[in-house]
């Protein structure tokens, strides 16, 4: 019995999404839609404590359900083990949420019942892959993610939003075709005879000394073809692109579903199905170590030129889901359980910063960061969770940011301390060391990019005030407001986020009334940056349970 | 003897002689006798499959009670059932589907005449398919191009009619290649018919003897095949064929006729050089070499097409690419996944060419890219075809697509030099085949230029009750046969997609029984 309900938290959006499709006309043409909405977001509440259920019932046992028969040795198969319901129970939750977010966003929108409608199935879509008990489920609902959630980025229906969308479809579409090489592969040589997840992995011994740099190559076009939903370097343009869609879309399924799909499957594919046995200390695994790298120094540098407020968002999530891919890449349970732990973390302080740049948008309809002067105040409850989130992404202790790339360079050190032996080559002895180093060097990115805009959402003057004291030509004097402003920066700063959070405007700034929006909004804000918090002070729970997810799969 | 047996002999005559009835009656009439022998000849079909199931092998059966030699044989077995079914139930959808636009298309008095060729094109196609003897297949080959030569004239335009010179021109120098082979293979062998031919061969192979006249048979008659299929560098012809005639006959044409003769290529393969020799002569790998370049070169030129109809047709090309790739495999695998590959691609690319009228019928009858903007929302149905066929040709799962792919790649395997080759040319080749239909599929769904939803709303509607909208003509509601037509070829994409198995099973049976 409860083998047979693990389909139905996967298939019930989607059923429901396809419904409401079918019903487009009539619910806007009888003026139905905020029946709908609330319809809808009961179906997805319902949904996700079926979720919470299951993977409450799971309780370590793994059960598993075979849907159907594609061909042959693959099965359409889902199973409850314990990294997919990390993922599943992470998307259930992020997901009533976000749908509650949407109707506030979305309510000027013409065309929400189609909206609505992909945006519930992609629900469906990214818990099969959550689900998925074998790689070949994984990768028919990989492929489903983007056909289900090319719409909403296409749902604009400008040229821009067009582009943008081609763009997503090639990656995908590309990425995946790679992918099913890697799928391919793993059947002809499984010691199982199908595809299914084994902890370790399944590839037959004997045939992986005998092939081993076909092995190595095939993951290395796996790792990039999965790796494209997860915007890894070569391959991340899309993302940005993509940017242009409605902003629940931006920050539900481009920060956490899709792209944590991507990042989800690489480590499925390279923990339970090729093996760290196989990668570790080999080309294969330093090529793609390499990669994650380049991504995040890259994308994060990135993120500081970029003014527009959401693109700079969306680099800083591909420099993120890099961070994941270089935990993926260290093919050791320490790894394992640090990527897990960035996907968690990462997954609410990107979706809780989205919120926040959607709040202003909506509410303002100001897309850049150089007109953000001094909306802290006109936002206060937004900008108060945007900082917090900030600050989390910047890695400062006491914040959910800080724990994951805590365990990230720790995993990195002790990989280091592996490979000094030589057991990996030359580039393995320094490259985790780089790695370290670029998580360093990222922090800092990050700090100039998500603080910039703190800054000027508090102080408004501030930025102006550098300006033109370099205009001025003194750079002491320059120097001398940055320095001054920094040492205030720190007390007011934390006044202004408590003084702005009671709704009062102490500092002088004159008051154009609260702009907050509803608590439609505002209740996932919060909701995510008491997240973000609860983790940074209270991992231990949460730290334990990966440890063992990496411990059985490293 | 079962009478079922009599059934291969009976559809290919009734297929032929509705042809010749049709020829001295109205066009309603023609199109009722012929949809009629369509019908029939794929029940017949069906019999015959059921009976090679059941009893588990082939049969030959002899022609006018002349003994081996000299007599005229047919052969039945799984496969031939099983692609005579799947070819009759494509040339039906395609005929129902089509049914609209060809009375619109063909001038009244020359109604009955495209259905003679439906006729024709029929029993050519169950010929090759059924028989056994190469001179006889040869006949039917003529017959074959004569009727494509007929259907693509039939819209009778300016270009239609290049397209059908052009399209004869190929024709008849593949024909004459395949010709020459006989010839040659007769010199040799002193056999026509396609067993004692087999045996004659292994002698000739066994002995030493005529090793290079043996080479130039099988070079001569792939070539002429693969030009009368449209492999790669041969295919120049395809693009104006399939993009000028009626709906009907660009389905038919891409969907069945050139596969029938890769069908014939492959039984030329197996029953009557072996395909050891086959893999032997290397000429299988120039067949793999022309096939990926075909899939890439195919694919590159559909991109820079801006007309649906000859990105469709561009696209054929890269799809033969894929099936003579399988057959360049030179594997047992290979040639399955080509088989079921000649099915899924028969049943997507009918699917695409007819829902693909219905979205220009719903754009004033432009057919470039520009003038489709929308068309989903105008004609919802056409719009759905469109997509699960442009999905089944990017891969999907659980469309035939998807099946196609899988079984090349696995087949990949058990060649190992040409492994890493298949594999990379089949993701190369997923992604431009992404490239460009889901960049017309993206169009499909955009709103016209002014992006205003309530101009799509109101085409929408129109094109339900039938009103101008969008300075579009009305879009007449789809007619019902094309509904029909739709409707099943989605589902027959998805039976190919789900329930892949027993075909696959039913294939391997086959080509056992061809040995």
């Amino acid at each position: 019995m409860y083998d047979r309900l693990l389909a139905v938290p996967v298939f019930l959006p989607i059923v429901a999404g396809v419904a409401l499709l079918a019903m487009n006309g009539w619910i806007r043409k009888e003026k139905r839609e905020r029946t709908m909405q609330w319809l809808v977001e009961a179906l997805v509440l319902v949904n996700s404590l079926l979720v919470a259920w299951l993977i409450a019932g799971c309780g370590g046992r793994s059960g598993s359900l075979v849907l159907f028969r594609l061909y042959g040795q693959l099965t359409v198969m889902f199973r409850m083990d314990r990294m997919g319901s990390f993922f599943a129970g992470l998307v259930a939750f992020l997901w009533p949420l976000a749908t509650l977010y949407a109707f506030e966003y979305m309510e000027h929108d013409e065309r929400r019942p189609a909206f609505f409608a992909f945006y519930t199935i992609s629900y469906g879509v990214t818990l099969g892959v959550a689900l998925a008990g074998n790689l070949v489920t994984m990768y028919v609902f990989y492929e489903m993610l983007t056909f289900a959630t090319f719409p909403l980025v296409m749902h604009p229906m400008t040229t821009e939003a067009a582009r943008a969308t081609r763009q997503y479809l090639y990656y995908s579409i590309g990425g995946a075709a790679f992918a099913f090489i890697g799928l391919v592969t793993v059947l002809a040589y499984s010691a199982i005879g199908t595809t299914g997840f084994v902890p370790g992995g399944m590839i037959d011994p004997a045939a992986a000394a005998e092939h081993r740099n076909l092995l190595l190559f095939v993951y290395v076009l796996a790792f990039f073809g999965f790796g494209v939903k997860a915007a890894v370097f070569p391959l991340h343009d899309w993302l940005p692109k993509a940017a242009v869609a409605p902003t629940p879309v931006t920050a539900l399924l481009h920060a956490v579903a899709v792209v944590k799909s991507g990042a989800f499957a690489v480590l499925r594919f390279t923990y339970f199905s090729f093996g760290t046995e196989i990668l570790r200390g080999t080309w294969a695994q330093w090529i793609v170590m390499a990669a994650a790298l380049v991504t995040i120094t890259y994308a994060s540098t990135m993120a500081v030129k970029e003014v527009h407020f959401k693109r700079r968002l969306a680099y800083s999530t591909i420099s993120n889901l890099s961070y994941i891919l270089f935990g993926a890449s260290m093919m050791s349970p320490l790894g394992l359980a640090a990527a897990l732990i960035h996907l968690l973390a990462h997954a609410f302080m990107k979706i809780s910063a989205f919120f926040c740049a959607g709040a202003v948008m909506h509410h303002t309809g100001k897309n850049y960061i150089y007109e953000l002067d001094g909306m802290g105040y006109r936002m206060p409850v937004t900008f108060a969770c945007f900082t917090i989130s900030s600050l989390s992404l910047m890695g400062i202790p006491l914040f959910a940011g800080f724990i994951s790339k805590w365990s990230l360079c720790e995993a990195a050190l002790s990989l280091g301390s592996e490979m000094s032996g030589g057991a990996g080559g030359a580039v393995g002895q320094v490259l985790p060391y780089i790695g370290v180093a670029v998580i360093l060097y990222s922090a800092l990115m990050t700090g100039i990019y998500m603080l910039s805009v703190v800054v000027r959402a508090y102080f408004p003057g501030f930025v102006q005030q550098v300006k033109e004291a370099v205009a001025g030509g003194s750079a002491r004097k320059a120097a001398a407001v940055g320095a001054e402003a920094g040492i205030t920066a720190a007390g007011a700063g934390a006044a202004a986020v408590i003084g702005a959070a009671h709704g009062q405007n102490d500092v002088g700034i004159k008051k154009e009334g609260n702009q907050d929006p509803s608590w439609l909004m505002l209740l996932p804000l919060v909701i995510f940056a008491v997240a973000i918090v609860a983790v940074g002070i209270h991992a231990g729970p949460v730290l334990r349970f990966l440890a063992l997810i990496g411990g059985e799969a490293g | 003897m079962s009478f079922v047996q009599n059934f291969p002999f009976f559809s290919i005559i009734i297929a032929m002689f509705s042809g010749i009835v049709s020829s001295v009656l109205s066009g309603k009439k023609a199109r009722a006798v012929s949809i009629t022998a369509i019908t029939v000849t794929t029940v017949l079909s069906a019999c015959v499959l059921a009976f090679c199931l059941r009893t588990g092998q082939s049969y030959t059966y002899m022609m006018g009670h002349f003994p081996a030699p000299w007599g005229n044989e047919i052969r039945a077995g799984v496969l031939e059932g099983l692609t005579a079914v799947l070819f009759g139930v494509v040339m039906f959808l395609s005929v129902v589907g089509g049914l609209h636009y060809t009375e619109e298309d063909v001038e009244p008095s020359k109604q009955n005449l495209f259905y003679i060729m439906i006729d024709l094109m029929l029993s050519s196609l169950l010929a090759l398919i059924y028989t056994n003897d190469l001179f006889t297949a040869y006949v039917f080959v003529e017959i074959n191009t004569i009727a494509g030569c007929g259907l693509i004239m039939m819209s009778q335009t300016g270009r239609s009619l290049t397209a059908a010179i052009r399209y004869m021109v190929m024709s008849s120098l593949g024909s004459g290649l395949f010709l020459i082979g006989l010839s040659l293979l007769y010199d040799v062998t002193g056999q026509l018919l396609m067993s004692p031919a087999k045996e004659a061969v292994a002698r000739i192979v066994a002995d030493g003897s005529y090793q290079i006249p043996l080479l130039v048979i099988v070079a001569v008659v792939s070539v002429g095949l693969a030009i009368k299929s449209g492999l790669f560098p041969f295919h120049y012809w395809i693009p104006d064929t399939y993009g000028y005639a009626t709906p009907t006959a660009s389905a038919v044409l891409s969907g069945l006729v050139s596969k029938g003769y890769i069908f014939l290529l492959i039984k030329f393969f197996y029953r009557v050089i072996g395909t050891e020799n086959a893999v032997h002569s290397h000429i299988i790998n120039a067949l793999f070499v022309f096939g990926v370049a075909g899939m890439m070169f195919g694919s590159l030129r559909a991109i820079m097409q801006t007309d649906t109809r000859k990105m469709i047709a561009y696209s054929s090309v890269a799809q033969i690419g894929y099936i003579y790739m399988g057959i360049g495999l030179g594997t047992q695998a290979g040639m399955i996944a080509a088989i079921f590959h000649i099915f899924s691609h028969g049943a997507t690319k009918a699917l695409l060419f007819i829902s693909c009228v219905g979205l220009y019928k719903a754009s004033g009858d432009r057919t470039d890219f520009l003038a489709l903007r929308g068309s989903g929302y105008r004609n919802r149905l056409a719009g759905a075809g469109f997509l699960i066929g442009a999905l089944s040709m990017v891969g999907f799962p659980m469309l035939a697509g998807f099946i196609s792919k899988l079984l090349f790649a696995t087949s990949a395997f058990a060649s190992p030099h040409k492994m890493l080759i298949t594999l990379i040319a089949l993701a190369v080749s997923t992604v431009l085949n992404a490239i460009y239909f889901l960049r017309l599929l993206i169009g499909l769904y955009r709103p016209t230029k002014s992006g205003s939803f309530a101009e799509m709303e109101q085409a929408e509607q129109s094109g339900r009750g039938g009103t101008a909208g969008s300075g579009f003509a009305a879009p007449a509601a789809n007619p019902w046969t094309m509904r029909i037509a739709i409707v099943c070829f989605i589902i027959l994409n998805l039976i190919l997609g789900l329930f892949s198995q027993p075909i696959v099973r039913a294939i391997t049976d086959g080509l056992a029984m061809f040995g």
